[in-house]
């Protein structure tokens, strides 16, 4: 017997033995790398379409939080789909194990990768590998893997589906968003300021969107710089904690914005004064001022090319506003008067001197200003003051109107336009009421009755 | 009929075929008892010892006289009593007078000198006769007054234990146990099965034991069938997972041994085991399942192999504690309980 030959004629069938192995192994790590790049691709496109669609559906803070979740998820899944891949990465020993364990070999390619190494073989060597070679139809690559794709390329053919989708409709929503940001004023940020003790009125009670404020100069002076300094401070207040917060959620908003194509980086601040002392004024109402063509970018903070605006184009004759603004020729002409003029005593360039005296006239002047209250009984008796109306006062137009991003649902999404008509011939603007004089019959009974 | 000439090599389709045949001829005896049965045959060809435990009448030593009758060779039996010595079970010295007159001492060799012994009862011994077998069974030598006997190959010990008859024993020691190389279970039998030991056994006339091999040969031909079951290739990662069922029987709280590397922890060897399986019962899974790879016509060890030999390879060699008796669990539940944790590790 040749035993040369025979050897000669083992070592082939071994080699054909380890040759199909070899191609098990191939596919195996075809298929694990596949998982990894498919894998990896399905999380990433899922995150994207989450984090788009959270900017249509949620608030900036929202939307910064679940986008920061789903990165993060989105970073564990690709982390972890790539460690899954590395795993099923196959060697020949690998290979042999799953080859045998599909095939039902009980061990004969795990025995023979395991002891091609060994120099020193059984005298059964032969044996197993005449009878692993009877059993070679069973592992084949076809039958130990059918599978030349990886199922992950489904969840990527899906994910790019729903991501295209996605995209397509954030497109189409996002164009139609951005023509209407050009046609409305965007609705403006929410400062507040608090009013303090500044005595601050309406010149009407009425708090329809064109509500009129007059002040005194200093008061006005006063209130411009709590206007400025509470848009300025918005969000910048507090716990170095909370500004990082204002800072991401700024950030998150502006990303919100260019995905969605919200509301455009020059909207204007729309303030909110309050008087957290209980004056009387500050306590009226919630009065929405839109004074962006006054105030510019000041108030928005992501638009530093027109922080200088405010000082230096205060009034911006040229740029009328749109349908709907509110005329904001008298908080343009305060702010001039406090941006221009530190010194409080000094005299507003266009402001005449009788309107001071007017409005500084002390107790008596003030109550005169507020007559059509009837509130206070030390005025009753004093001769009814001219309304301070006209060119010797400062006038402050407030829009009173619901916000587009207010709490209730039921809220208009745009503030309501202001519609003007002219009047006809048996029409005449309105006036106050001049104050009549009081019979002396009545004025006992009158002043028991407020003093009481 | 007598197999094969003595010298030819035996190959794997050789080794199932007398396999097979003793097997046969064994249960033209022994009625049932398939499992032990193989179990004992494959104790013998891996070169271990056997330890039977069955109540009284399941036929302990009708077993072992039947091997003995299949493979043609020696057969020696000892009862086990409290009063047996060691000098008689191993001989010893004797004055003997020559032809010429004179007085000698001389070797009487005692009953361990043949192939197969069956110690019955062996747990009634004293311990001292007990651990005489030790030498025996681990290095096939006698050592009387200084003198060391060679035991002739093959050598096969089948020691029987009584598990009911407890009072006035003394229960083997964790060494003695660890050298038998399986504990073979004999089970009441059944009703059909008893029908069929009462027909068989009172008749007229006894079942016929057919010899396998001639006496020439027998252990010559049993010994080339052993050298073949170790030529079986085991594939490093089933040695690997042999070694790990052997270390899960460990408690993970135990004190003599390292830290589990592997992290396998049974819960239910923590709670009831005292002390698990030594390396010999590495050993034992391994010879174990080498001859199951070849009773299957392969010349190498599958998982499968390891799986069904562990329980009668493992079972005598964990120690349970108490709460293992008060809550009934015996050792095989507890190989049980480690072979499902052990297996998903297979891949």
């Amino acid at each position: 017997m040749d035993y040369g030959a025979a050897e000669s004629r083992g070592e082939e069938k071994f080699r054909l033995i380890l040759g199909q192995i070899a191609s098990i192994r191939s596919r195996l790590n075809a298929l694990a790398l596949q998982q990894g790049l498919f894998g990896g691709l399905t999380y990433i496109l899922g995150a994207v379409v989450l984090i788009v669609g959270a900017a249509f559906a949620f608030s900036p803070l929202t939307f910064l939080l679940l986008g920061v979740a789903v990165t993060a998820a989105a970073m564990v899944g690709v982390a972890r789909t790539a460690r899954r891949a590395w795993r099923m990465r196959t060697s020949d020993e690998r290979a042999a194990l799953i080859a045998d364990q599909r095939a039902a070999l009980k061990g004969r390619l795990t025995t023979m990768v395991d002891a091609a190494r060994v120099e020193q073989r059984s005298t059964l060597w032969p044996y197993l590998i005449e009878d692993t070679l009877a059993l070679r139809e069973e592992f084949v690559a076809d039958k130990v893997e059918p599978r030349r794709v990886s199922r992950w390329l489904w969840a990527a053919l899906a994910s790019c589906a729903v991501a295209a989708l996605v995209m397509r409709l954030a497109y189409g929503v996002r164009n139609s968003r951005l023509i209407t940001n050009n046609r409305i004023a965007s609705v403006p940020g929410e400062p507040t300021a608090d009013l303090g003790d500044l005595d601050i009125r309406p010149a009407d009670p009425s708090a329809d969107p064109g509500t009129e404020i007059d002040a005194d100069p200093a008061t006005l002076r006063k209130l411009a710089e709590k206007l400025r300094e509470a848009q300025n401070n918005t969000g910048r207040q507090g716990s170095p904690t909370s500004r990082l917060m204002a800072d991401a959620r700024d950030a998150a908003s502006a990303l919100q914005n260019r995905l969605t194509g919200g509301k455009p980086a020059e909207a204007a601040s729309r303030l909110r004064l309050t008087d957290r002392k209980g004056g009387d004024a500050g306590k009226s109402a919630t009065q929405n001022q839109n004074h962006s063509q006054a105030k510019g970018s000041q108030e928005n903070p992501q638009n530093p090319d027109s922080e200088q605006q405010p000082d230096q184009n205060q009034t911006q004759p040229n740029s009328a506003p749109p349908p709907g603004t509110p005329d904001m020729s008298g908080l343009a002409a305060l702010n001039g008067l406090n941006n221009d003029d530190p010194n409080p005593n000094s005299t507003p360039p266009n402001t005449p001197p009788e309107s001071q005296k007017l409005t500084q006239g002390g107790p008596l002047g003030a109550g005169g200003s507020n007559h059509g209250s009837g509130s206070d009984p030390r005025h009753l008796y004093g001769e009814a003051d001219k309304p301070p109306l006209g060119n010797d006062t400062f006038r402050i137009p407030v829009e009173v109107g619901p916000a587009e991003d207010g709490s209730s649902n039921t809220a208009p999404a745009t503030p309501p336009r202001r519609t003007t008509s002219t009047l006809n011939a048996s029409q005449a603007p309105d006036e106050p009421f001049e104050r009549a004089s009081i019979p002396a019959s009545d004025r006992v009974t009158i002043k028991r009755v407020f003093e009481r | 009929m007598n197999v094969t000439a003595a010298a030819e090599v035996p190959s794997v389709a050789d080794f199932g075929r007398i396999f097979r045949h003793v097997q046969a001829e064994i249960h033209k005896v022994i009625v049932g008892h398939r499992q032990a049965v193989e179990e004992l045959l494959s104790a013998l060809f891996a070169g271990g010892h056997v330890l039977i435990e069955g109540v009284p009448g399941t036929g302990k030593t009708t077993l072992v006289k039947t091997l003995g009758l299949a493979l043609n060779l020696s057969f020696n039996r000892i009862q086990f009593t409290v009063d047996l010595m060691p000098a008689d079970i191993t001989g010893t010295r004797v004055i003997l007078s020559g032809e010429d007159g004179r007085r000698e001492f001389s070797f009487q060799p005692g009953p361990v000198f043949c192939h197969i012994l069956l110690g019955d009862e062996i747990n009634r011994a004293t311990p001292k006769t007990q651990s005489a077998l030790l030498e025996c069974m681990a290095e096939l030598q006698v050592t009387v007054s200084g003198i060391t006997h060679v035991l002739k190959p093959p050598y096969f010990v089948m020691a029987t234990l009584n598990p009911i008859e407890m009072e006035g024993t003394y229960p083997l020691p964790e060494a003695q146990l660890d050298r038998f190389l399986f504990k073979v279970r004999l089970e009441y039998p059944d009703e059909s099965e008893m029908v069929r030991i009462v027909t068989n056994t009172t008749g007229p006339e006894d079942a016929g034991v057919e010899p396998v091999f001639s006496v020439a040969e027998a252990a010559e031909r049993i010994e080339g069938l052993k050298h073949l079951v170790r030529e079986v290739m085991v594939a490093q990662p089933i040695e690997h997972y042999a070694a790990r069922m052997v270390r899960a029987t460990q408690p993970s709280t135990s004190r003599y041994i390292g830290k589990q590397s592997n992290g396998l922890r049974v819960d239910a060897v923590d709670r009831y085991v005292s002390f698990g399986a030594s390396p010999r019962g590495a050993q034992a899974l391994i010879m174990g399942a080498k001859v199951r790879a070849l009773l299957d016509g392969r010349a190498n060890v599958a998982y499968d192999d390891i799986d069904q030999v562990a329980p009668a390879a493992l079972q005598h060699r964990v120690m349970l504690n108490y709460a293992a008796h008060s809550d009934g669990i015996d050792a095989s539940h507890i190989i049980e309980r480690v072979i499902q944790a052990v297996r998903p590790a297979r891949a």
